[in-house]
């Protein structure tokens, strides 16, 4: 896998962690409400409690996960898993709840529901292509072969200082 | 120098125990590899074993002579070093393992007093661990001996006896059998092993996983006196030396780092970084269609070995154990393992002894002085084993002739052919050097297309599969979000218990508006202008709905009174004016005729507020004594609160349920208030009298949300604990007739239906008797353009919804139901 797409899914990677992080910090900063906007979900409201310590934690603990390059593959699937969820959600309560409740906390609080839907399908296409460019970083060792020391028809020493990536 | 370095190994190796016997004054023979001393029965008799160490055989002789002379019991003791150094490495039958001192007892009583004796005399001794036998003491074993009935008395290594510890009645005591200490389950507290990859009587290979790194790790597992060489290393110094070399080389080798090297019940451990991958031998054997594909890529990652050996010689080290089983493939990328036999030329430190049979060259065997050309010999075999997909230790057995022969059956290139010959030449000086046989295998490596081809192959597989993982979770994240909807008590999704009849099709606006986002609900009409009250506060919009101009003006002039106002002020407009409330601030603003504002405050705080009559103004408030909503009179021209009625139910919430709507119709001196999250209509006169209570049409009687106190930093708020189930979402009173805009579904209409229009239920609220229902009407509109609020005004409908205001004609027949009820 080339450098760019390496570079590529780097910042992806920052990008979505960023969205994480942020979305946790402001839900925990004011939890009260986040928790009470969550349990007027008529989806969420029988596990309300639960989702609201659930959600944030999460996503910090994905957001960290995208950190390191060891964990990165698998934090990009739970992302992935995450964000269709989200947009499944979203999705339905646009289209069966009879009220909809905001418990985005910050700027995304602003944001309209479709205007959600449409940011987490974005998001999760990124996701996805995200997933499909990132490789497991293996460094390559570049040596040095030292010359064969046999010799050819004509007597001549076999020379082969080849510089090999391996 | 060497030679005689190697003189003095040897007969210091050769030198026999038998000095040691004389000093202790003991008579003894020689007999094959044994010294025996007295006349040993091998039948029916329990023999003690000894597991003596190389190092510290003087010093056990020492201790265990004298007692075994006492009680005169007859044994059999290795003759020298060199022997003692093959029975210690398997180099003899596996019975003979680890036993180079047998002592026989005659009876079970002597056998007793003598295990009894020899486990408190040799307690400060380690040793072999001996398979298949009673652990008695820290290197004493015991078992129960039979004579050998297929005893090959030709040859010199034969066993005359064979040891059992079943089918024997067991004489010695439960409290003499060794304790084995359970191993810890977690190594230094931060290892914690959990599958075996490979197992063998020196140990294991463990994966395992680092907590500290949360990362995979492999765990050299070696029983510490696995075995022992002449020179008395065990494993815990192979380990170590493994270590040692594997970190040197790490830089110009792909070797699996090394982390740790320690020792922990009885285990010596090293642990290094986990590379996955599968083992070359199992590639070799794996079933393939493409037999000639299949080789390139073997021949690829031969290529890759022979470059990491070739700059391993370079770096003076040489290997010494390359089997197929020790190179691993993960990735495409070959890792070399298991440094334990490797060498550093030139050095004087002894190489380990063995390797692999088959792999082991024949100068390795013989424990000669190592050299690269040990390593190239390994690398034919595994050329060899390459190619034939047969192990090479099958090769061991042929001679020159019948080797040369068999290569000739082999179905390869020539060249390969006269590699794999010309690297396993007996006589180190006529192999190949490892630049030819790199050279030799170049033409049939993978060409750079094939190689291309292959990636785009491995490429298209590695995206099919991600495809499949992301599948696969999108629709688990589906399914998730759609079990959530499925177990949510959505009162929209089931039958309510109740029916709606239409008055109308769907009614069509005769005007429409767009009004901007900043907009939340209309206030009211004066005149013929529409009023909205916006976010900004105190800040009026107004639309005249015949020319659609629109205007915007501050009710409040005075910046530092608007910056005092809530975002929960209410903005009303009707025949006396503009009035603006603010329960927060406990203000009232009214808009006089000539233009300017007189501001009114209120003692206390208040929820909700509408006009009655030029004078006064009803308005709920929470009681905190009785914890419930009051309506209240409020006197503007004497700003005193008259009256109280109590309104709302106590729903066991204290009174915290605010979510009523109150509408008055100035015409009638009529009010109503209409409950939120359940369906009860209260008519009221302008005195805050109860004259009539009734229901909507649906069957929510109950409340369908509780609500609760959230303390957030040093303010509480009152916020709804529970999906907010509307019941009914706006009201708007023209005596007699109540309009409610309703958010539950009648079992008459589908969810699809209901979902696309707004509903708005039409009562006749007569203050005589209780609110009956007339019909409903339908307003087509998108999901999205849920109602905010709206206003009759005469037979006008007027709607506001998410940035549009719409004018309807209401049904002929509502209205004249209106004027004869009037």
């Amino acid at each position: 896998m080339n450098t760019a797409a390496q570079h590529t899914v780097f910042v992806l990677s920052r990008f979505f962690m960023l969205i994480f992080l942020y979305s946790a910090l402001a839900k925990f900063l004011a939890f009260a409400e986040f928790s009470s906007e969550l349990a007027k979900s008529p989806f969420l409201h029988p596990i309300a409690g639960l989702m609201a310590w659930l959600v944030p934690i999460s996503e910090l603990i994905v957001g960290a996960m995208l950190i390191f390059q060891r964990t990165r593959g698998f934090g990009l699937y739970t992302y992935f898993y995450m964000m269709v969820a989200f947009t499944c959600y979203v999705y339905l309560m646009m289209k069966k709840a009879y009220y909809l409740p905001c418990a985005c906390m910050g700027i995304i609080d602003d944001l309209g529901w479709e205007a959600h839907l449409w940011v987490n399908i974005v998001v999760s296409c990124l996701v996805l292509a995200a997933i499909l460019l990132h490789t497991k970083n293996i460094p390559r060792k570049v040596i040095t072969v030292r010359p064969a020391g046999g010799k050819d028809k004509d007597g001549n020493l076999i020379i082969n200082t080849k510089r090999y990536a391996i | 120098m060497k030679g005689t370095t190697a003189f003095q190994d040897y007969q210091r190796n050769t030198e026999s125990y038998a000095a040691i016997l004389q000093t202790h004054g003991m008579s003894f023979w020689e007999q094959g590899m044994w010294l025996v001393c007295g006349q040993p029965d091998y039948q029916d008799c329990w023999v003690i074993c000894i597991s003596l160490t190389i190092r510290d055989t003087p010093e056990i002789l020492d201790a265990v002579l004298p007692i075994v002379n006492t009680l005169e019991a007859p044994f059999l003791l290795i003759k020298n070093r060199l022997q003692h150094n093959r029975i210690n490495n398997h180099a003899f039958p596996a019975p003979l393992f680890g036993k180079p001192l047998q002592i026989f007892a005659a009876t079970n009583e002597a056998a007793f007093v003598l295990a009894r004796q020899l486990v408190r005399a040799t307690a400060r001794f380690e040793g072999l661990h001996i398979p298949g036998m009673i652990r008695l003491g820290s290197i004493i074993y015991t078992a129960f001996s039979l004579t050998n009935p297929d005893l090959d008395r030709t040859s010199s290594i034969s066993v005359p006896f064979h040891f059992t510890v079943s089918n024997r009645p067991f004489y010695f005591p439960e409290e003499m059998i060794w304790r084995e200490k359970q191993p810890r389950r977690f190594l230094k507290n931060r290892y914690l092993p959990v599958s075996i990859i490979r197992s063998s009587h020196k140990g294991n290979i463990l994966k395992g996983l680092d907590l500290w790194h949360w990362k995979w790790v492999f765990i050299k597992q070696a029983t510490a006196w696995a075995c022992e060489d002449v020179h008395g290393r065990q494993m815990r110094d192979r380990l170590l030396w493994q270590r040692e070399v594997a970190t040197t080389l790490n830089v110009w080798v792909r070797t699996p780092q090394p982390l740790a090297c320690f020792d922990q019940d009885k285990y010596a451990y090293l642990v290094a970084e986990y590379c996955g991958g599968t083992p070359l031998e199992t590639l070799i054997h794996a079933d393939n269609n493409e037999q000639q594909q299949h080789l390139q890529q073997l021949l690829g990652y031969y290529h890759q070995l022979l470059l990491m050996v070739s700059q391993m010689h370079t770096q003076g080290y040489v290997h010494r154990d390359l089997t197929a089983r020790n190179v691993l493939i993960a990735d495409d990328l070959v890792y070399l393992t298991d440094f334990e036999l490797a060498h550093r030329l030139g050095y004087d430190t002894p190489p380990y002894a063995s390797g692999t049979m088959g792999y082991m060259s024949p100068e390795q065997r013989h424990n000669q002085q190592p050299s690269e050309a040990e390593d190239v010999y390994a690398l034919g075999a595994l050329l060899y084993h390459l190619i034939s997909r047969r192990h090479p230790k099958a090769l061991d057995r042929l001679d020159e002739t019948q080797f040369d022969e068999h290569l000739t059956t082999l179905d390869a290139p020539e060249m390969l052919k006269m590699a794999i010959a010309c690297c396993m030449a007996p006589n180190p000086e006529s192999r190949w050097p490892l630049g030819l046989l790199i050279s030799a295998i170049a033409p049939y490596l993978p060409t750079s297309k094939q190689q291309r081809q292959e990636r785009l192959r491995k490429a298209r597989g590695r995206i099919r599969r991600k495809f499949s993982y992301s599948g696969i979770l999108a629709a688990l994240a589906g399914l998730t979000a759609l079990a959530l909807w499925l177990v949510s008590d959505e009162p929209n999704e089931r039958d309510n218990g109740f029916e709606r009849h239409y008055l109308n099709q769907d009614l069509r606006p005769f005007l429409e508006y767009t009004v901007p986002d900043d907009v939340r609900y209309l206030a009211g009409q004066i005149g013929d202008s529409l009023y909205f009250s916006t976010l900004s506060p105190g800040e009026v919009l107004s639309l005249s709905p015949t020319s659609g101009q629109m205007a915007r003006r501050f009710l409040i002039h005075d910046s530092e009174l608007r910056r005092q106002l809530s975002t929960s002020n209410t903005l009303e407009a009707n025949r006396f004016g503009l009035t603006l409330y603010d329960g927060n601030s406990r203000t009232i603003i009214e808009e006089l005729p000539d233009g300017t504002t007189a501001t009114h405050r209120v003692p206390e705080l208040f929820t909700r507020a509408v006009r009655l009559s030029e004078a006064s103004i009803a308005m709920r408030k929470f009681k905190p004594g009785i914890r419930d909503q009051f309506l209240y009179r409020f006197d503007l021209l004497r700003d005193t609160a008259l009256n109280e009625t109590r309104v709302t139910d106590p729903a066991d919430d204290g009174g915290l349920i605010t979510g009523g709507m109150l509408d008055f119709d100035l015409e009638s001196g009529l009010g109503v208030y209409l409950t939120r999250y359940a369906n009860r209509i209260t008519l009221v006169d302008t005195n805050m009298r109860i004259l009539s209570t009734g229901h909507t049409v649906d069957t929510f009687r109950h409340y369908t949300l509780k609500s609760q106190l959230v303390t957030a930093g040093l303010s509480t708020k009152i916020m709804n604990a529970g999906p907010a189930y509307y019941v009914n979402k706006a009201v708007a009173f023209d005596s007699p007739l109540l309009f409610v805009n309703s958010y539950v579904k009648a079992d008459n209409e589908t969810a699809e239906q209901f979902r696309q229009s707004n509903v708005i239920d039409v009562y006749c609220a007569n203050p005589l008797d209780t609110p009956r229902y007339v019909g409903s009407l339908r307003l087509q509109t998108e999901i999205k353009n849920r109602i905010r609020n709206f206003r009759v005004y005469g037979d006008t409908l007027t709607v506001l919804t998410p940035g549009k205001i719409r004018l309807y004609h209401l049904p002929f027949h509502t209205v004249r139901l209106s004027k004869n009820e009037r």
